[in-house]
């Protein structure tokens, strides 16, 4: 997580009462104030739900956004917010219900149209690719085949284990926080975790044999 | 693991990490576990499947950071901020100069009563019409032939008499009297002035 948070409280404390403050003032009508405070939440999440929308959708303008919807939604919403959720609970919830709505419309669009050939997400132009302090080009390209395979590998995974594992994995949520914001119960949680690693490495060790 | 294996299967690996992971503990007590502290073969093997594991994370998370770079996400945070500020405001629907009031306040309700009020008389209307059996424009167009037959039989009756009722003068009389009728209303000033086979005298 990134982004300042009041001194002495834990970052989940801290979110709870800066929420808890934010639907306060909305509620007293003070909008300028809440709005202000809530853009300290807004700084110490976007980078995680950038990373999670943009795994979703694997597109960086539509992860853009997915997640300014969801910041939107979340403070439109701040008057059902329970305090004895955690925010990033909360919002998270909030931001992959819209990841799966945008996926959705997608295909359904996608059913009808033309797709027409673009570039590998996150590639540069000429200008950004030129020789750089970075790494050097063969790393590059090894790099980014090898995000594209994991990509694809994640994307052939049903939409649960696929959410499971990238909270799980990729942002290091407990089976309990998985819960919440997914909905499902713990010990599916676990089960859908174990088998979102059996496929991906048999998905991706299937590749590499493949490939060589 | 199994009686001809001793050692965990990739598996097995896996549901140590995924246990591991999900319960954010550094050991649990499955019995694969109990395992991989006395087999050094297979805690090397978990080693290796973590440090995919690591790298799978740290491939999808240079991936994303790549993209969300430091003016990307403050462009992100003003544009947020902006909506936020817009949900206060509302937009409104400006009304064209030719209408007093606005687009949205415009009575559609008194039209939709108006129309529905229309359709309900209209069926009303038709519906009484078939009922008192008012005559039609078809009955009209139908009786109308029948009268046009009616009269040539009449002047046929009128015609046919017996020849010793008419003497000269009544024979010449309506011929006279039916020329002039037959002579049209514009030519009748020729007809006065040119002299017909009556006025001819032989002497």
């Amino acid at each position: 997580m990134t982004g300042a948070q009041p001194a002495g409280l834990p970052p989940r404390e801290a979110d709870s009462a800066a929420a808890s403050a934010v639907k306060a003032m909305q509620a007293e009508g003070r909008h300028a104030d809440a709005r202000e405070r809530y853009a300290e939440l807004v700084a110490r999440h976007q980078r995680r739900a950038g990373r999670i929308a943009f795994h979703y959708l694997r597109d960086g303008a539509e992860a853009d956004e997915a997640v300014q919807d969801a910041f939107v939604k979340a403070y439109s919403h701040l008057s059902t917010f329970r305090e004895e959720l955690p925010f990033e609970v909360w919002f998270t919830r909030i931001l992959i219900n819209g990841c799966l709505d945008r996926i959705k419309s997608r295909t359904r669009r996608e059913r009808w149209m033309v797709s027409m050939p673009e570039s590998a997400p996150g590639e540069r132009d000429f200008a950004e690719r030129t020789a750089g302090q970075g790494p050097s080009p063969e790393d590059l390209v090894l790099a980014r085949e090898r995000r594209q395979k994991l990509a694809a590998a994640l994307a052939r995974l049903p939409d649960r284990q696929r959410s499971v594992f990238m909270l799980s994995h990729y942002e290091g949520c407990t089976s309990r926080e998985v819960s919440a914001i997914t909905g499902l119960n713990e010990s599916t949680v676990r089960v859908h975790l174990f088998r979102a690693i059996r496929k991906l490495r048999g998905m991706l060790t299937e590749g590499n044999r493949g490939a060589s | 693991m199994g009686l001809l294996n001793p050692h965990l299967e990739d598996d097995d690996l896996a549901d140590v990490w995924s246990t591991r992971t999900s319960q954010g503990v550094a050991e649990s007590d499955r019995p694969a576990e109990d395992h991989l502290r006395t087999c050094a073969d297979c805690r090397s093997r978990y080693t290796a499947f973590t440090g995919w594991l690591e790298g799978v994370r740290a491939d999808a998370h240079a991936e994303a950071d790549e993209l969300l770079g430091r003016d990307r996400l403050a462009a992100q945070q003003a544009q947020v901020m902006r909506r936020l500020e817009a949900l206060e405001h509302p937009a409104r629907v400006i009304a064209f100069p030719k209408f007093a009031a606005p687009v949205a306040a415009q009575p559609g309700g008194r039209r939709r009563w108006i129309a529905v009020a229309a359709a309900v008389g209209l069926i009303t209307g038709v519906g009484l019409g078939r009922l008192l059996e008012f005559p039609t424009g078809r009955d009209q167009f139908v009786a109308r032939p029948i009268a046009r037959v009616a009269t040539p039989v009449a002047e046929h009756r009128a015609a046919v008499q017996p020849a010793s009722q008419l003497n000269d003068e009544a024979f010449l009389e309506p011929e006279g009297t039916s020329s002039q009728v037959r002579v049209p209303e514009s030519l009748q000033y020729l007809n006065a002035v040119t002299p017909s086979a009556r006025d001819y005298d032989p002497r």
